[in-house]
Order: C-alpha cells, then sequence, then structure tokens
C-alpha cells in the first residue's frame, strides 16, 4: 500500500467529521460517495467511521447501511438525515443504485 | 488545560506506569543488578503487552482495558516481587567498572538529543500516514470503539485493503492504550513510538555492554541508532515498523545469549521475543523461524541439544501464536503478493520481474549511497564474533527476503519496492548496530556466561 503522509482537505474532513456525528443508532456500515477516486480519502474515511465498515461508490448500498455523499450533487428519493457541511446523509432505501452523484 | 494536555498527560502517565510495572516484572527475564538497561527496555516491552493484552482480553468479553490493565499490572508487581526474592538469594554480579570519559558524556548527550529529535518529528502532527489510517490506526480505532474484534475486519471484501492477514499486536495496543485512557486520540497515542525508541537503545546499549563492549563503541551504536532518522521518523510513526525494529532486536539478542549459555532466562527471553515479534507483522514469524536455523546451524561449544531447544524456543511461540490466531480468525491470503509465479508456466515472467527487481532494488539502494560504504568499512575494519555475527545474519536474511519479495509483488515490483523496501530495511537498523558494534568488542571478551 501506498504510504504517503496525510494530506487533510480541510472541507473533507470536516464533512466527515460532522458525517460521523450524526450517524443514527443501529447503522451497520457507510456507502460514501466521493467526486472523483481518491484512495487517500476513501482511507481517511474508513478511519474517521470506525468501527463501521465502508463501501466506496457500491452500486447499491446494502441494506441497514447510510450513505455519505460529499459534493454539491443530491440523489432524489431516499430519507436526508443530516445536510452537513459539503454534503448529505441519506438513509435507505435511497435510490443510490445507478451512478454515483459527480 | 485543553483537552489535548489532559490526553498527553494521561497517555504518558500510562506509558510510564506500564513501563515501571513492566520492569519490575523483568527482572524474571533479567535477573542481576548489571541488567539495568536491559531490564528497562525489556521491560517497557512487557508493560505495553499488559496492556494490548487488556485490550484483546475486553474484546473476547473479559473487564473492561483500564480494569483488566489493573489486574496484569498486579500480575507484573507479583512476578517483579517473586523474582526479586529468588534474585536475592543470588550471586553478587560484578561491576563493569569502566570510568566515564568526557566523550562518553558527549555521546550520552546525543542519544539525548536522538529522542527528543524523534519526540518531535513524532508528535509535531497527528499520526496521518496511509497505512495508519487504513491498516494499523484503523483496526486499532475500531477495537477500542468496537469494545470487540468486528468480524468485518477478518473480510476479505470489506477491509481486504486493511490486510486481515497482519497480526493485530498493535492495534491491540492502540486500542489497549484508548480503552484505559477512555478516549482515542491519534496525536497523543504517538508518545508510544519514542518509547519504542527508547526501549530499542536501552536494549542495544545494555546488551552491548553485557556482551563485552567498551563503553565508547556501545554509546557510539547507539548514538548513532537514536540519530537514525529513515527508521525514526515523523512518516513511520503510527506504523509498525518502529516496534517490529525492536522486536527484532530482542529476538536477535536472546537468539545469542540463548545460543551462548549466557544465563538460565535467555531460552525465556527468545520464546518472549519471538511471541512479540510475531504479533506485530508477519515479518517477525519469519525472522522467528530464521532465528531457529540459525540456532540449528550454529557450531562451536554448542552442543545438539542446546541447539535444539534454542530453535524450539525460537519457532515454537511464533508459530503457536499464527497458527491459534488462524484458527480463531481464519486464514488470509498474503493479497499483495503472488506465489504462482513460481510455477513453471509462468517462468519467464518471473525472469522479467526478477530483472525489473533488481533494477529497482539498486535505484533505491542508491538512496543510500553515503550509508552503505560506511557500512562497509565498518564490517571490514571489525573482528567477526559469533555473538555478533547472528545479528548480521538476521538482517542479511530478512534484507534478501525484502529484496526478492518485489518480484512476486502483484502491483509489480517497483510498486512494492518504492512503497515497502526503504523503510523495512531501516527497521533492521537495531539489529545491523548490534552485529556492526559487537565486531569492535576485544576479543573474548563475552563476559558473563555464568549458567
Amino acid at each position: 500500500m501506498a504510504t504517503a503522509p496525510r494530506r487533510f482537505n480541510r472541507d473533507y474532513f470536516v464533512f466527515l467529521e460532522s458525517a460521523r456525528r450524526a450517524l443514527p443508532p443501529g447503522v451497520r456500515g457507510v456507502v460514501l460517495y466521493l467526486p472523483g477516486a481518491d484512495e487517500s480519502a476513501f482511507y481517511l474515511a474508513v478511519y474517521e467511521f470506525a468501527p463501521l465498515p465502508v463501501r466506496w461508490n457500491p452500486a447499491r448500498p446494502d441494506p441497514g447501511w447510510i450513505a455519505a455523499i460529499y459534493g454539491p450533487e443530491r440523489p432524489a428519493g431516499g430519507t436526508v438525515v443530516r445536510e452537513l457541511p459539503g454534503g448529505v446523509l441519506l438513509l435507505p432505501p435511497a435510490p443510490l443504485s445507478g451512478e454515483p452523484p459527480r | 488545560m485543553s483537552p489535548l494536555a489532559v490526553s498527553f498527560a494521561a497517555t504518558g502517565a500510562l506509558l510510564l506506569v506500564a513501563g515501571a510495572f513492566g520492569t519490575l516484572a523483568a527482572r524474571a527475564l533479567h535477573p542481576g543488578a548489571d541488567r539495568g538497561p536491559e531490564r528497562t527496555g525489556w521491560g517497557i516491552c512487557l508493560g505495553l503487552s499488559a496492556v494490548g493484552l487488556s485490550a484483546l482480553i475486553a474484546s473476547l468479553g473479559g473487564p473492561e482495558p483500564r480494569l483488566g490493565f489493573a489486574m496484569l499490572a498486579v500480575a507484573l508487581l507479583s512476578i517483579g516481587w517473586f523474582s526479586a526474592r529468588q534474585e536475592a538469594a543470588g550471586p553478587p554480579v560484578v561491576s563493569s567498572g569502566q570510568p566515564l570519559r568526557p566523550a562518553h558524556i558527549l555521546l550520552q548527550v546525543s542519544i539525548l538529543a536522538g529522542v527528543l529529535f524523534y519526540t518531535a518529528r513524532a508528535l509535531i502532527r497527528p499520526m496521518g500516514s496511509i497505512d495508519f489510517l487504513a491498516i494499523w490506526g484503523l483496526k486499532g480505532r475500531s477495537i477500542f470503539s468496537a469494545g470487540a474484534i468486528p468480524a468485518w475486519l477478518s473480510s476479505s471484501e470489506l477491509a481486504g485493503f486493511s490486510h486481515p492477514e497482519y497480526p493485530l499486536g498493535l492495534p491491540l495496543l492502540y486500542a489497549g492504550i484508548a480503552g484505559v485512557v477512555g478516549t482515542w486520540d491519534d496525536h497523543a497515542m504517538a508518545l508510544l513510538f519514542p518509547v519504542f525508541q527508547i526501549a530499542t537503545l536501552l536494549v542495544l546499549y545494555g546488551w552491548l555492554r553485557r556482551r563485552g563492549t567498551e563503553r565508547g563503541v556501545a554509546l557510539t551504536a547507539t548514538t548513532l541508532l537514536a540519530l537514525f532518522e529513515p527508521l525514526y521518523s515523523g512518516f513511520l510513526t503510527g506504523m509498525a515498523d518502529v516496534p517490529l525494529s525492536l522486536a527484532m532486536l530482542l529476538l536477535g539478542t536472546a537468539l545469542s545469549d540463548a545460543i551462548d549459555g549466557t544465563d538460565r532466562r535467555a531460552l525465556f527471553r527468545l520464546a518472549v521475543a519471538s511471541l512479540l515479534a510475531s504479533s506485530l507483522k508477519n515479518e517477525g514469524l519469519f525472522l522467528s523461524a530464521v532465528a531457529a536455523a540459525v540456532a540449528i546451524l550454529s557450531g562451536g561449544n554448542t552442543d545438539r541439544t542446546r541447539r535444539f531447544r534454542v530453535a524450539l524456543a525460537a519457532a515454537i511461540p511464533a508459530i503457536a501464536l499464527t497458527a491459534l490466531v488462524r484458527a480463531v480468525r481464519g486464514a488470509a491470503p498474503l493479497r499483495d503478493f503472488d506465489f504462482g509465479l513460481i510455477s513453471p508456466s509462468r517462468f519467464g515472467e518471473l525472469l522479467g520481474r526478477v530483472g525489473e527487481t533488481i533494477s529497482i532494488d539498486f535505484h533505491i539502494a542508491a538512496r543510500a549511497w553515503i550509508l552503505l560504504p560506511a557500512i562497509a568499512l565498518l564490517l571490514a575494519t571489525g573482528v567477526a564474533a559469533p555473538w555478533a555475527t547472528r545479528q548480521l545474519g538476521l538482517a542479511a536474511a530478512a534484507l534478501a527476503v525484502y529484496l526478492a519479495l518485489p518480484a512476486f509483488a502483484v502491483l509489480g515490483p517497483v510498486w512494492l519496492a518504492e512503497t515497502t523496501l526503504f523503510r523495512t530495511a531501516a527497521a533492521l537498523a537495531p539489529l545491523a548496530a548490534a552485529g556492526i558494534a559487537g565486531r569492535f568488542a576485544p576479543a573474548g571478551s563475552a563476559r558473563d556466561l555464568r549458567s
């Protein structure tokens, strides 16, 4: 694994921290939608959401998982749990079966 | 007092308490009045192991880490008390009695400076290398937050990137610290790493002195190691290389003591070191196997039965721990490597990768151009002593594997060599320091060979 030191995108970190604090009880995992493919951003999310497992841009969220969407796009449907700085937290069933938001 | 200051104070206090209790118990591993530095180094490891063990016990449904650590601290105290009682009836120990010269004081100040520099590098920001986030910190934080080892950490689908095949020693230590302190703080927890460095320096200096190396030589080796930035860097803080480098030194020194029969506890130390090394990284299991091979192949005055016992002490704890973990968590494949390349049908592909590996190995070795001639010169000017050469043998075996493995990397030799070779080789520095410095000990000076 590449081992570059953590380079903070402050806005992204604030989004993750806000999402972590806003997670409702009983959530089994987090599906993360990021604009662009940035592995280090995924690893930071995995670390922040621990001990919950995180999937990155899956076609469909698993039952009981929550969607954390970073960026301005908002897919139709789903229940908004919390609008966050830089993104949103959506509760399934969310219509995320298509392409991730861009 | 800010929350960060409170966190630093609590973490520092825990590390001090764990080190103190561990040092008391380390009397069982290192009896004798002349074992101070080594005993403290080993004691720090025992104390930290108790912290990690408290998280493991809690994750298995036992008492929460604070209570678990308190109980383990009492156990360490009891071991220390019983050992002290036994020791009181033992033979008196003669001090080395070499005078302290101004140059020695200068070297001691340099060692202190090395520790302070590393402490500054380690604490300048929270631990945050990608490997910390995706592997070591992730697992530690998950165990701490869940109060258990989450099953998904063993899933190659959900957590393959975090290498489920890696041992959990360091994550459990992180979880134990957070559990005892009561909060997860990846900044204050970095205090752990200068503590690993201090333990390494104590073991190196103490062992070299006990095996007859002059104070100036031992201090010089310790100084050079303390100032060795490629190992003690901010970048490696949070990853397993620094603690593994300590465990490998424990393994190497205990191996030499056990083969030479320096004292009755040497075999026990070797078994403990084998356990510690294999709990940190898979390289620990490999090095324990190499240590067993070294024991069997060592000649000299060592009889065959002793060699066999030493080999067992080196291999059995590491193999038993690995087998136990695999039985409980399941066997996870080494996902970075494709050993199918060894098959005859892929011989051509492997040959191409070997060429690529040799090329990238030389490219990376060139970055250490100033270091390699210095090491060669020191090796050429010193005099071989078996007890020191064994350290170099272990380091050379590990280095050979690190140099060859990129040929089997799934993502290609360049990727693996670029991301791991320099830091994994740097982690061999304590073993190399012990092996090289030992070549400058007066001939036949390996004292303390009482049985």
